[in-house]
């Protein structure tokens, strides 16, 4: 066992949780939201994501007055865990933009 | 899960006190730690068959891996003899079986933490005490296996309070919480047999838990005295569980224990008298607590919500009600924790 008094050398190992940090660069901007198809994601802790469904309308009604051309409402259903990958893509393959909505 | 990576590794300078160092770096609860050196951990893993670098799953919400070693050294830091470890070890396997409700547990504004209910042959070799002051300190078994426990929560799942880990109020069960049950003084088998495990195997039970609520009933000298008296201790308007239903684990003194079962009521009595008395009248219950938060109702169709006179149970169905004894041999208290958050699981304990 070693001596962990002070006044002498000691190797702690550490207890935290260590992950590996992937770097990414962000999504390239839109120039301008006219005409775009923009995907509101309602990724409210709520339980049945009814007070984000609020949120999630009016957030909807804003992207259109400001020139949206279509709007796409969508639930994820996990708040705290990744997006599924299916739910990704199609959104990749849906819309030019994504707003995501949180909150408890 | 497939293999993490190695735990790093910090070297300290001889001007460097250990203990201090693991405070700085907020490896602590707020209490000394024992510093997890190699030599230390090495000692926890020689007690199990099990790769150092098996990931037994991602918690969240920090979603780092939970390797057995970094099981390892939250249990050198919170005082575990290595021999417990299989038992540490254990309980983080049925934490792992939850992770979907592990991280809403770990990171809400409510306040429950995983409690740890031992049972089996393990209590006696290890000195677990599920006797005279249950639920109290004395015991290291008890202290460090659930210290473990909480102590890996924060490192590796829910970190510092205030970042993830936003309970507006918890209670003293996240600095340690483990308790066994007093098999010897309990006039039914015991809780794991009842859970369909063997009276020969030592298991751990974690669940999402309040702290205890104590019970005194030192006038009934039947059956259903003793239960009237739990039943009105745990149909409370200020909890999920009148809402939303969860567990409700009924920790019984060998005394009250005695009293019911000398009136012949076995554990599935209690449980079934408990569900049918436990409850509190709809009209109530609209006036606060959980009512409608959100806009949502969670209880089943069979609950008739137009009615105020609805007597609602605190728990939907009668196998949620968990019962066990524990507690000193003379003393007509028991104790009632409402659970919710992460359902109970029962792991054997692998013999060492």
């Amino acid at each position: 066992m070693v001596d962990t008094r002070v006044g002498q050398e000691v190797l702690l190992l550490n207890p935290k949780g260590e992950q590996e940090v992937k770097q990414s660069s962000l999504a390239p901007r839109l120039k301008s939201l006219k005409g775009t198809t923009i995907a509101v994601v309602n990724a409210f802790r709520d339980p049945d994501r009814s007070n984000g469904d609020l949120v999630t309308r009016h957030m909807g009604e804003v992207l259109l007055r400001e020139g949206v051309g279509r709007v796409i409402p969508i639930r994820k259903q996990e708040s705290a865990k990744d997006m599924p990958q299916e739910m990704l893509e199609s959104l990749a393959a849906q819309a030019e933009g994504v707003v995501i909505l949180e909150g408890d | 899960m497939g293999k993490g990576k190695a735990a790093s590794g910090v070297r300290l300078s001889p001007d460097v006190d250990p203990v201090e160092f693991c405070y700085e770096q907020g490896w602590s609860d707020g209490l000394p730690v024992v510093p997890p050196t190699p030599e230390r951990v090495e000692a926890m893993l020689s007690t199990v068959q099990r790769d150092p670098h098996e990931v037994l799953g991602v918690f969240l919400p920090v979603g780092a891996e939970v390797t057995v070693e970094k099981v390892a050294i939250n249990a050198v830091l919170a005082g575990c003899r290595p021999d417990y470890f299989p038992v540490v070890l254990t309980a983080v396997q049925c934490m792992a079986d939850r992770e979907g409700s592990l991280g809403g547990l770990l990171t809400t504004i409510h306040g429950d933490t995983p409690l740890l209910i031992i049972n089996g042959p393990v209590i006696k070799r290890l000195s677990f005490n599920g006797g005279v002051n249950t639920f109290g300190p004395g015991w290291r078994a008890n202290a460090t296996v659930g210290r473990a426990i909480a102590l890996l929560m924060r490192n590796v799942s829910a970190g510092e309070p205030g970042r993830f880990d936003m309970a507006t109020h918890t209670h003293p069960g996240k600095y340690t919480y483990c308790i066994a049950e007093f098999e010897e003084a309990s006039p039914w088998p015991p809780f794991h047999v009842e859970r369909g495990f063997g009276a020969q195997e030592s298991t751990v039970t974690v669940v999402g838990a309040h702290g205890p609520h104590h019970v005194v009933d030192m006038a009934s000298t039947t059956a259903k005295g003793v239960l009237d008296t739990l039943a009105d201790t745990m149909a409370i308007k200020g909890t999920y569980n009148m809402y939303r239903g969860g567990e409700a684990l009924v920790v019984l003194s060998p005394t009250h224990a005695r009293v019911i079962a000398n009136d012949g009521w076995s554990k599935e009595d209690v449980k079934y008298y408990l569900w049918e008395k436990a409850r509190k009248p709809l009209g109530k219950l609209r006036q606060g607590g959980y009512y409608k938060i959100g806009g949502v109702l969670y209880w089943p169709k069979w609950i008739d919500t137009e009615d105020d006179s609805t007597m609602v149970p605190v728990v939907l169905r009668p196998q949620d009600v968990l019962v066990m004894v524990a507690g000193g041999e003379v003393g007509g208290y028991s104790s009632i924790i409402l659970c919710f958050g992460m359902p109970a699981t029962t792991r054997v304990i692998p013999e060492a």
